[in-house]
């Protein structure tokens, strides 16, 4: 019985132009943008080649101490998967005097943003007449009458209905990453097309959600009117509002001082404050420990090394005044940059707090789950970029010592050797970010994968309680 | 016709629908200003604890206009520290979040609101102009009493019309009188100036998906078919369209990425110091040679550079403008002064500056500095300049459209 009415479900739909049509739009939107996206991928990658090969190449013939940071500041690697979920746009952070300015204004379509609004909006288009359009219809009445239990009825519902939503989708994600795939200038490895799989995975438990959400309405509602009206107000506030209004909400929740107000502070704390400190402890030193020495101490150099040929003991005790004043001013300067690293580490603390609150206000739209997980799975998020700067940092500090080192055994042999010599360094590490496997990418957020299934289900239960309730007069 | 507009908002005005739909806007414009002027206090103490003093000529920082409240735009862009050496000049992050939940989803301002919500209720509201009058019978009654097709349609139009358009300017009126009572906004007549542009905006702008909804409806017969036909067309011309226009403007155009001509500049600064270092070992060294050798370099890069991206603009423009959605994103940006030419126009005073000041800049003389000022061209420059395009679309699609709407009703079959 079940899958008799499952079947008819796909049968109705596959026989409707609306559904044929929105198959249609739905395999020209997603291979356009893979197609497009991918073509912005090729000259990304030729163009982060490029800036590499030019990079290295300098390194090898220029490397000297004093500029080695200038000459290594570096670009990521295009994620394979960029042309799929584009996740954090590079070009929209503005980080150059002569970015364009375009990606700050408008954003790219790519695969996840299909999903994200035009596949739900047709789920929830395709579901929220499913009950309420069937007892209008009249229809709903026979088919009970005739013995079919209600939970099957909406089961076979349920099934038939996603079926016919999913798999021409799955038709057209295939032919955009086939389109991803032929591309001559996008390599694709193993791990790209597992992650592949899961984001295919995560876009049907998308989906489902917003099915099901259409298929709850439809059974509260009396008609299709009604049932569209609410569904789509549902829809507007889990696509559109929550997850872009979380993080504003977040950061009016949760302050954080500007950022410039704490570098403001800090630099009080470790020039101004310091020099004043330094300054007061200095004057005490030499008013109660040195009082004989007030008068030598603003000596001209020249001045002074005639005091002290003249008389010995006081060179002795000049010298154990300084030894005492640079121990002096190394604890001040230890306790005011302490002072300014909890500064610091409270900011870092109050961001991180404002950033795990966004995060969760933000979780309760399937939306936000889903762009988390697709862009960990594409390693275009937030964590992915965490790890590659951290990666980047190790790695420009151990070049550093690296440098340090050879500079240090070239002016042992040659006194005269500058920072502004060239030091070999040809055959110095190259930088490779290590990518993390599939599972490392996906455990963290295990959550948000749990939010989906959680919704599918209250959805499903929700709407099967709904429908056993329903009169179908 | 007077009659069948007062029907029209009647008959809406007790509906569920209307309550639904501005109770909803309602709470998305109190939500989106709060957030948004949150958003503007913190870059205003930004921009007062970091404005340079006059004696320090080598930072330029830009306050945050008060229409980004409603814009965002490029201000947070815009608005940031250019520290300016003679090697070029360099942007400093200290003003952005470290939050980068900021970096994967869209500001929620009033464009946003406008764009998306305003176009969808628009849509919501006219979906069934015609063909829902016809379901329930009534249009043959009406074409019975000898009221001429036009006059109902352009009745049905301007009712429905009233009943988006007076909630949205009403609240979006208070949400402005509320910011314009904020203590570090400025609303003087320059304000108010562009509140009514904005205003004049988002008033087109849902004509013309007023227009886009009853066009369809008086071309199809059943309202289901309408409702999706109008939500395709509202997905379309309000996502697919502006943000596949400018993908495809990226992907097609020959722009190298700004940090690699950053990159490249860089690069030409070291050498070039480096190998005077080298050269004149031992001698003194010609520091205004390699000052002036680099900066020949950099403004190479810099005016090949420039051409290529305004091209790449251009076309992206042209390619978005073709939805009245991405017409009223560049037309809204830049009645607010938030937009392209402003974050370009102020690039390009910058270089220049840097042109004259080099000698200065390079420490090579002593000249008294000169005051970097950007004159903040008039609404009406701009409405006659950058945004005379934006607006000529934002004009011309509701009328075409209403204007089709009119053909499609004059053949419709009522029965």
């Amino acid at each position: 019985m079940l899958t008799h009415i499952m079947m008819k479900e796909i049968h109705d739909n596959f026989l409707n132009t609306r559904f044929l049509g929105a198959c249609a739009v739905s395999l020209l939107l997603i291979v356009a943008s893979i197609a497009v996206l991918g073509r912005s991928h090729e000259d990304q990658v030729r163009d982060y080649q490029g800036s590499l090969r030019t990079q290295e190449d300098f390194i090898d013939r220029f490397a000297h101490v004093n500029r080695l940071s200038w000459m290594s500041r570096r670009h990521r690697e295009p994620p394979h998967l960029q042309a799929l979920v584009a996740g954090i746009d590079e070009e929209a952070q503005q980080e150059n005097f002569v970015s364009n300015p375009l990606p700050a204004l408008l954003s790219r379509m790519d695969y996840a943003s299909i999903v994200t609004i035009i596949i739900s909006l047709l789920a929830v288009l395709f579901s929220y007449n499913a009950v309420c359009g069937e007892r209008e219809a009249g229809l709903l009445r026979q088919i009970l009458a005739s013995g079919v239990p209600r939970r099957t009825l909406l089961t076979g519902k349920y099934v038939g209905g996603l079926a016919s939503v999913l798999i021409p989708f799955t038709i057209s994600v295939l032919a955009g990453m086939l389109v991803l795939a032929l591309s001559p200038g996008v390599q694709l490895e193993g791990t790209d097309f597992a992650a592949f799989a899961g984001l295919l995975a995560l876009s049907w438990l998308y989906v489902a959600v917003f099915y099901g959400m259409g298929l709850f309405v439809s059974t509260r509602a009396r008609t299709s009117a009604q049932a569209i009206l609410i569904v789509l107000f549902l829809w507007v506030v889990f696509v559109l509002v929550i997850p872009n209004v979380s993080p504003f909400l977040a950061a009016e929740i949760a302050p954080v001082p500007s950022a410039a107000k704490v570098n403001q502070e800090v630099f009080q704390i470790v020039d101004r404050e310091r020099d004043a400190i330094l300054q007061a402890r200095f004057r005490a030193m030499i008013l109660s420990t040195y009082p004989d020495l007030a008068e030598v101490i603003d000596l001209p150099d020249a001045a002074l090394q005639e005091r002290f040929a003249a008389d010995p003991p006081l060179r002795e005790r000049f010298s154990r005044f300084t030894r005492e004043r640079d121990a002096m001013m190394a604890d001040v300067n230890r306790e005011q940059r302490a002072k300014a690293e909890k500064i610091n580490a409270d900011f870092r603390e109050r961001s991180n707090r404002q950033e795990s609150l966004a995060r969760a206000i933000t979780s309760a739209s399937p939306v936000s789950d889903f762009v988390f997980v697709a862009t960990d799975l594409a390693e275009t998020g937030i964590a992915a970029e965490a790890a590659w700067r951290r990666q980047l940092n190790e790695y420009d500090g151990a070049l550093g010592q690296l440098a340090d080192a050879r500079y240090r055994r070239a002016l042992e042999q040659n006194p005269a050797f500058s920072v502004n010599d060239y030091i070999d360094l040809r055959d110095r590490p190259r930088f490779r970010e290590a990518h993390a496997d599939l599972p490392a990418r996906l455990a963290p957020d295990a959550p948000q994968w749990g939010i989906l299934l959680a919704f599918n289900a209250l959805f499903f239960m929700l709407a099967l309680a709904g429908f056993q309730r329903y009169d179908v007069r | 016709m007077i009659d069948i507009t007062k029907k029209e908002i009647l008959e809406n005005l007790t509906t569920y629908r209307f309550a639904v739909l501005t109770g909803l806007l309602a709470l998305l414009v109190l939500i989106s200003v709060i957030v948004s002027y949150g958003d503007y206090h913190l870059r205003m103490e930004n921009y007062s604890i970091l404005r340079p003093s006059a004696d320090d000529p080598e930072k330029i920082i830009l306050p945050p206009q008060p229409l980004s409240i409603f814009a965002r735009g490029l201000d947070a862009n815009t608005g940031r520290l250019y520290q300016l050496s003679a090697l070029g000049v360099e942007v400093q992050s200290s003003q952005q979040s470290i939050n980068r939940l900021f970096a994967l989803f869209t500001v929620p301002d009033m464009l946003f609101i406008i764009r998306v919500m305003l176009a969808l209720i628009a849509v919501l509201f006219s979906f069934d102009a015609v063909c829902g009058e016809k379901e329930q019978g009534t249009l043959k009654l009406m074409l019975a009493g000898h009221t001429r097709r036009s006059t109902i349609i352009l009745g049905k139009l301007a009712g429905r019309y009233a009943l988006v358009c007076v909630p949205f300017a009403f609240l979006f009126l208070a949400a402005a009188t509320g910011v314009s009572l904020m203590g570090d906004v400025t609303a003087g007549f320059d304000y108010w100036a562009r509140v009514a542009a904005l205003l004049c905006a988002a008033a087109l702008y849902i004509g013309a998906f007023l227009g886009v909804g009853t066009l369809i409806s008086a071309l199809v017969h059943r309202s289901p078919t309408s409702l999706t036909l109008g939500l395709g067309a509202w997905a379309l011309l309000v996502f697919v369209v502006p943000d596949l226009g400018t993908s495809a403007a990226r992907a097609l155009s020959d722009v190298p990425p700004a940090d690699r001509v950053e990159m490249e500049n860089r690069l030409t600064a070291v050498r070039s110091i480096y190998e005077a270092i080298q050269a004149a070992k031992g001698g003194s060294r010609d520091m205004s040679r390699i000052m002036f050798q680099i900066r020949e370099g950099n403004s190479q890069v810099f005016e090949t550079y420039r051409p290529r991206l305004n091209r790449m603009i251009a076309l992206s423009q042209a390619l978005v403008r073709v939805s009245p959605s991405g017409a009223l994103v560049f037309f809204v940006t830049e009645a607010s002064n938030t937009g392209l030419s402003a974050d370009l126009h102020l690039k390009d005073e910058i270089w220049a500056y840097i042109d004259r000041n080099f000698r200065r800049l390079a420490h090579l003389d002593t000249a008294p500095p000169e005051h970097f000022t950007l004159r903040t061209p008039a609404l009406a420059e701009q409405l006659a300049g950058p945004a005379l395009p934006d607006l000529i679309v934002l004009v011309a699609f509701p009328f075409v459209l209403a204007a089709s709407a009119l053909g499609a009703f004059m053949r419709y079959d009522p029965r």
